[in-house]
This record gives structure tokens, sequence and C-alpha cells, in this order.
């Protein structure tokens, strides 16, 4: 990239934040370049392996119970959603968006020959790729780099971690990670890191990689700061850090920012040991936030161009261990949230217990089909194409 | 005699950079003129003292006082086991900064990203620094053993609840994915046999090992094609028997200590070395450290340092002092590093992992609000690893934690050598940067602040 040659600041200038903004750094018309359409897209990590047989409970299942003693979940306490399977008692959130149509349940979610373990399965997931393959770009960020051959914008895909996860690293770019917008603004204000955006070249590939990363951060981050308005969400959100993410999701979406991928995670699934506090304390932080997320977007007129997915890299056993936990499995139940969906409700059948592929769930829906009805039919780009290989997409997204 | 080309002072700062974490002022002058050998004998010779980092722990209850807790009694506990775990946080780090021993704490860092543990005992956090430490450049054998009998990974890992009746595969499988054969070398029944293999491997209170033999189960195991009523010291003998053993760490240390994309050929040749010597980490590393591959130029300044290393670094440029030295947990938590806290069992990420667009700015700013003492505008992200002391509680404001005394001295000794671009940087700087540090030449804070905040300063 080739900038004007300017006159370099004297170190002075570096006490100062409010040092001039010259023109071609200023954030304008980076929202039109990524042809945005209007539709949004919030994927929401549980990283760990949720166990979703406790999170969506066979109720009726003998097999559950005798498997389960100390962690099978009572009949009763069930907040159940048909005759065969109900939420964990702390989702009372997510039971209400069931309740209202905006959810529909993919039973048995997984892929073949599954993969145990935490970072693998999650990269899998992440990338796309089949078991044995190992590959270093992400489903979304590959989605960004299908926009626009050599343009790179971070904001395409908004992620509210620390750091980025491969799901949104592209081979052009990646997506933008954001904590606190008003801050990272002002981060980006200092004359000292203006003058060095203005590099031209650099030594190595990874020095370059450096100085790019710097000039497109302050690209983008100048967009969203000015696109934002003084919007603050009006709905309740828990008080924790994935809380904050959705509240500050929101807030973005509301105030019309064109970016069309969002990304949260939440994570502490690996229940190993003494499962069922832990667990439910999760679920509770989950429901409760993707209710006061939908609430606002539904207040905003944004909940019919909204999809949301829920998802896990893996199911745990449906057996528990000796330390009152469970252990990696593999199939689990994948949610996908929005208004006036296709097919709300319960997708496909309840999960057969005594047909087990070695004490695991067996799959039936493959997740990639799911990622090519979104990119197909929700982000209206060519699935077959991001995703190296084609996919029957499952018709639940289009409204 | 073998005519050893002699470092050029470009060669002893690539050196340092690698073998350690970057030049003090005056360094690169003591190793340039060195053969090869010389010089890795050199680094090598100052290992061979080393201070144990310890706190002082006392008072932690005993088993039984332990059940007559309250839940507030618990919550203190926490607390004060935050505490000290920080404290051997800085404690660490004041080694890998100052001490003479650095190829000892380059690797030792290594060891711990590689064998990664996150626990709550800080007696046994301690314990297992000790021992990743006094084997950092020593036998691979030897620390597979102590490690897969460490009280710290054994709890982590969850062997403590793998017993015969109800096995338990965590730990089965992070030694076999992790730390010895890497992904894809394996199936998942070996994970199953290894794991009833260890049953009964456990720890007392006091973070001793065990061997609770009513938990073991005894029968016939097939592992890896072998078939045996094996034990836990079965498995580790199996896996250090594996080719594949040695290409994977090989591997792995060159990524660290070479590039990013090491050269397959030269990797397999050092897996070799490593091999023959029956693991010993010390002949690996004369091996890189003597090596043409090592000192290739497409391998010099080509790694981005890791938050610790980026940490480490800067204090020992500048001399820092850092009062109070929890400022830099504050550091390694904005770019997303944390000593004794990885994200899981597999460590950290690497290169541009470390790199998106706020740990970037948070490394360009950082030194600034270090030394000019500025109030910082970047977000303290929320961590409930990081747990204030009282007294810094009071004090409010993230600059007055930030803070750290420069040994301008010694800069002025190395500007007036003309030393100090070199030794601050592991890459020439760019056309840019060049030119600023020659518009601040007669300014020696503007000059070093301009150094130590670029990009190129993040490069190793």
């Amino acid at each position: 990239m080739h900038y004007n040659r300017r006159t370099f600041l004297k170190l002075s200038a570096l006490a100062s934040a409010s040092a001039m903004v010259p023109g071609f750094l200023k954030g304008s018309g980076l929202g039109d370049s990524l042809d945005f359409k209007g539709k949004r897209l919030i994927v929401i990590q549980l990283s760990g392996g949720n166990d979703g047989l406790n999170t969506l409970i066979p109720f009726r299942n003998d097999d559950y119970y005798s498997l389960r003693p100390k962690l099978g979940i009572a009949a009763e306490e069930v907040l159940k959603l048909d005759d065969a399977l109900g939420f964990n008692p702390v989702m009372a959130g997510m039971r209400e968006l069931w309740d209202q149509g905006d959810l529909t349940i993919i039973n048995r979610v997984g892929y073949p020959n599954p993969d145990r373990s935490h970072f693998r399965s999650m990269d899998i997931w992440h990338s796309g790729s089949n078991s044995n393959e190992y590959w270093e770009t992400g489903w979304l960020g590959r989605y960004l780099d299908a926009q626009c051959e050599g343009c790179v914008k971070p904001h395409g895909i908004i992620e509210t971690n620390e750091t980025l996860s491969l799901a949104v690293k592209g081979s052009n770019g990646s997506g933008l990670a954001v904590r606190d917008l008003q801050k990272l603004y002002n981060a980006t204000r200092d004359s000292h890191l203006q003058s060095l955006a203005a590099e031209i070249s650099a030594e190595n590939a990874d020095l370059g990689f450096l100085y790019s990363t710097l000039t497109q951060t302050i690209e983008s981050v100048g967009y969203i700061h000015d696109q934002a308005s003084k919007y603050k969400a009006q709905s309740e959100f828990p008080r924790n850090t994935f809380g904050k993410s959705l509240k500050m999701i929101a807030e973005m979406i509301v105030s019309g920012i064109e970016t069309p991928v969002y990304y949260a995670s939440l994570g502490g699934f690996d229940t190993h040991v003494y499962q069922r506090i832990k667990h439910d304390n999760l679920l509770k932080n989950l429901s409760n936030g993707l209710k006061a997320l939908t609430d606002e977007l539904k207040a905003s007129d944004n909940w019919n161009n909204t999809r949301i997915m829920v998802f896990s890299e893996f199911g745990r056993r449906v057996e528990q261990n000796a330390s009152a936990g469970t252990d990696h499995g593999k199939a689990n139940v994948f949610f996908l949230l929005g208004g006036n969906l296709k097919k709300p409700g319960m997708y496909n059948s309840i999960p057969n217990l005594s047909d087990l592929d070695d004490g695991d769930l067996k799959f039936e829906i493959d997740f990639r089909r799911i990622y090519a009805e979104i990119l197909n039919n929700w982000m209206e780009v060519d699935a077959e194409k991001i995703l190296k290989r084609r996919f029957d997409p499952l018709g639940i997204v289009r409204g | 005699m073998n005519m050893q080309p002699l470092l050029s002072l470009d060669d002893a700062r690539h050196l340092l950079f690698r073998a350690g974490f970057g030049p003090k002022p005056g360094q690169i002058r003591t190793y340039a003129g060195l053969g090869r050998e010389a010089a890795f004998q050199g680094l090598l010779e100052d290992t061979r003292k080393f201070k144990k980092v310890q706190v002082s722990i006392r008072d932690f209850p005993e088993p039984g006082e332990l059940k007559e807790l309250s839940k507030e009694e618990r919550a203190e506990l926490r607390k004060k086991a935050g505490f000290l775990r920080q404290d051997l946080n800085v404690r660490w780090l004041e080694e890998m900064s100052h001490s003479k021993g650095q190829l000892r704490e380059k690797m030792a860092l290594f060891w711990h990203d590689h064998f990664a543990t996150r626990i709550f005992r800080a007696d046994f956090v301690q314990q297992q620094l000790h021992l990743i430490r006094t084997h950092a450049l020593g036998s691979f054998r030897e620390m597979l053993f102590a490690i897969s009998k460490d009280a710290a990974m054994l709890q982590f890992l969850n062997n403590q609840q793998n017993r015969k009746a109800h096995p338990n595969e965590n730990f089965a499988r992070e030694v076999l994915e992790l730390f010895t054969l890497g992904r894809g070398h394996y199936t998942e029944t070996d994970i199953k046999e290894a794991a009833r293999a260890f049953t009964g491997w456990g720890f007392k209170f006091n973070g001793d090992f065990v061997f609770r033999k009513w938990q073991h189960d005894k029968g016939i195991k097939t592992f890896l094609g072998k078939t045996g009523d094996f034990n836990g010291d079965d498995i580790l003998n199996i896996l250090l028997d594996h080719p594949r053993t040695a290409y994977y760490l090989t591997e792995k240390i060159c990524k660290y200590l070479i590039h990013e994309n090491p050269d397959k050929a030269f990797v397999e040749n050092a897996a070799k070395v490593f091999r023959d010597a029956d693991y010993q980490v010390s002949a690996l590393l004369r091996y890189i450290f003597t090596s043409n591959h090592f000192y290739q130029d497409a391998n010099r300044g080509t790694r981005i340092k890791s938050p610790v290393e980026f940490i480490v670094s800067l204090n020992r440029i500048l001399g820092l002092n850092h009062k109070p030295p929890e400022g830099q947990i504050f550091i390694q938590n904005l770019l997303g590093q944390i000593l004794f806290r990885p994200p899981s069992v597999a460590g950290w990420t690497e290169g541009r992992g470390w790199i998106d667009s706020t740990t970037l700015l948070a490394r360009l700013k950082i030194p600034k609000i270090l030394i000019l003492q500025r109030v910082p505008d970047l977000e303290l992200a929320e961590n409930p690893d990081i747990k204030l002391v009282e007294e810094l509680q009071g004090l409010g404001k993230i600059g007055k934690i930030m803070k750290a005394k420069v040994d301008w001295r010694s800069l002025k000794k190395l500007n007036e050598e003309k030393m100090l671009i070199v030794s601050a940087l592991a890459v020439n700087p760019s056309t840019n940067l060049a030119q600023l540090l020659q518009t601040n030449a007669s300014d020696l804070e503007a000059k070093t602040l301009l150094l130590v905040s670029s990009p190129e300063f993040q490069m190793s």
C-alpha cells in the first residue's frame, strides 16, 4: 500500500493525544466497500465441550437416568419444550424464546471421525475442515477474504474477545478484536502511531504484517467509532465478561454499524469434575445473555435481520465419570435463533441413548451443512468456495 | 583445528535474542569475536548456578483443617493463593530479566508452555516451576518422568481421579497429544489403554507423588502396538522409544528458537542428534546454536516476541526497575499471556497469533506509560486472575501501578558507543523509523522511546 510522503512528527508531539488526523486515515466510506446486505450473523461459541444432554434433557429416557445417577436432572425440574425434551431448569430465558418461535434446535450435530481433543475439534469447527485436515484459516475469515480481492476490512468481523479465534482469521486479514470501543478509539488517535503507520516498507514479512495491522486497525476503528451513535442498551445483561460482550454487540447493531459478523465466546464448559453447579451457572449466563440480546434486537427492529448460532466443539459422554462429571464426547445440540425463522422448533428427533457410538451420541447432521446454509442463504455468498467443498444446506435459515 | 567463523556484531545480537531474551547494554561486545562453540559454551556456563524461585508459603491448612473451613475462609484462601502465584510470577520475571543464566530461563519458558498447567495451589505451582527450571537444559527423559509425577500436573489433568473402575483419560490424552507424540500418531484406543496404565498415579496433600495400588488397573494393555501389564512408567518408556517423540519435540524447539516454519531437513538432523544424546536438551541446543542454518539471514529478526519475551527484553535493554512489580502482571494480561495461567493445557499461541489490533496497540504504548507515567488510554481487560493486594487497590489509577525506573546511565554510554539501536532491535529499522531516529538523534530519551515503542521492537 502506498501513502503520500508526510512530514515526520517530532517526538514532542507524543505527549499530546490530539494531533491532526491525516485525511487518508479517517474512516470514510469503508462501510460501502463491504457490500453490506443488511443481514447479520452472531456466533456464540461455548468453549470446552458443552454437555448437551444436561442442556436439553431427554427427561422421559430411562437410559439418561441410569447412566447419570448423580448428574441426571429430575424430570419435574426440567423446563419441558415438548413431550420428550426440555431445558435445564436455569434456562428460563431461552425457554421464552422457544415459546415465541425464535429458536430452531438441531440435535446430534457433529462431523465424521470426530476428534475428542478441544483444540483439534475447535479448529475443525473454526476452519470447517475434515477431521484429518489442518487448515490455517477460519470459515468466517475466508468469508471476509471472499468479499473483496486484495482489500482488507478488519471490522467486517468483530470479535468480543482479547484475542482473535481461528474462525475469523483469513488469508488476507482477520477480524477486529474489540472489548471497549471508546478506549480503543482513543488509543488509535495517537500521533506517534499515525506517523509509524506511514511506513511503506519493512525488513521482513512478519514486520510488514505488524505495520499493515497497525494501519488497518486505525482505519477500521475510526470507521466504527464514527458510525456508533450514543445508543446504550436498555436491557439487563449479565454482569460479567460474557454479558458485556453481548451488550456491546447489541449496541453496535442498533447503532447501525455495517458489520455483518459478530463473534463471542463463553468458556468453562470442560466439566470433567463436579459438573452440576459449574454447568448450571454457565447455562444460566448463556440463557440470560441471549434473552437480553434478543430483547434489544427486537425492540430496535433488527430481529428479523439477525441470526444467532450457538455451538460447542463437541458434546460429552452419555455416562457420567467417577468424579460426578463427564468426559469428552461427540455429537451435540446446536441452537439457531432469529426472527422469522424458516423452521422454528425441533429440527430433528431426540438422541437415541440405546444406540450409541462407543458411549457417545451418534451424529446425524454435519455442522458444515449449517455453515453452508448460513453462507448461501443468509450471507448470500458462495458457500462451496468458502468451505472448499459442497455441503447440502438444511433449509432452516431463510425467513 | 576447525576454523569456525567468529561472531560478528550482528551474529552476537541474533544469538542473544534467541538463546536469551535480548542483550543487556554492553553484552553484544562480549560475544562478538568469539567462535560459535565458545559463545554457546559461555551461555551454558552462565546457567550453572541458579536461584530457586520461591515465595513464603506458610500456614497452608492440613487436609483435616481444610474441611473445617467456612465459605469465607475458603474464599480468603483462594485470594491468598492468587497473590502468591502473582509473587511467583514477578519473581520469575526478575530471574528471566536479570539472571546470567539466560539460556536456562529461555528454555524454562519453553517448557512452561509445553507442559502448560493451570491450578490454584501456589505451593504446587512453585514446585513445578522449580522442576522445569532444574531440568530445562538437562535430560528430557528425566523431565518427562518428573513432570508426569508432579502434583500440579496430575491435579490439573485430573489423574487423581483416574481409577481402575472409572478411568479418567485427560492426563493420558495430553501426554500423547501434547507432550510427546503430537496429534495423529496414536489412536483413541491407545489413549484409553494409557489411561488404564496411569491409574493410581496421584499426589499427597503435601505435593509428594504417591502410587495408590488399589486404584491401579493391573490388567494387560495394548499400547502403540505393544502388549503387557503396563504401568505409567512403562508408558513413558514406550513413548520415549518412539521415533516420533524426538522429531515432535525438536520441531517445536526449532520453531521457538529459529523460525516459525523450520526447515524440515534441519529438524530431522537435529532430532537425530537429540535422540542420540538420549534427549539431552543442551546437546540439541549446542547443535542448533553452532549451526550455519541458525545464522542464516532468513532466520534473523523473524520471530514475533511473546508477551513475556516483550516484557523481559524491555526490562533488559532499559535496565527497568518496576515498583510495584505487579505492573508487569497487568502488562501480561493486556498482551494475552500471564505466567502460570495458560488458557489450556495446549499452552499459548505463537507468532502472529499474539498480534491483533488490541495487542499491537498495547505493545506500542506500554513503554511510554511505564516511563513517562502517562495515564493510559488502553482498556484494562477484566480478568479474575489479577488480584490487587490491598495497598495497590487504594491507588486507583492503573498509571500508578505501571511504573518503572530506567537505567539512563547505561543507555547514555551505549548510545555514545553507537550500539543503542543494534542492542535494542533484532531487526534493522524501516525507512520511516530510521528517519524518526535520525530526526531525534540528539535527544536520548526520545530516541530510546522511539526504539522500544516500534513494530521493530516486537521482533526477535
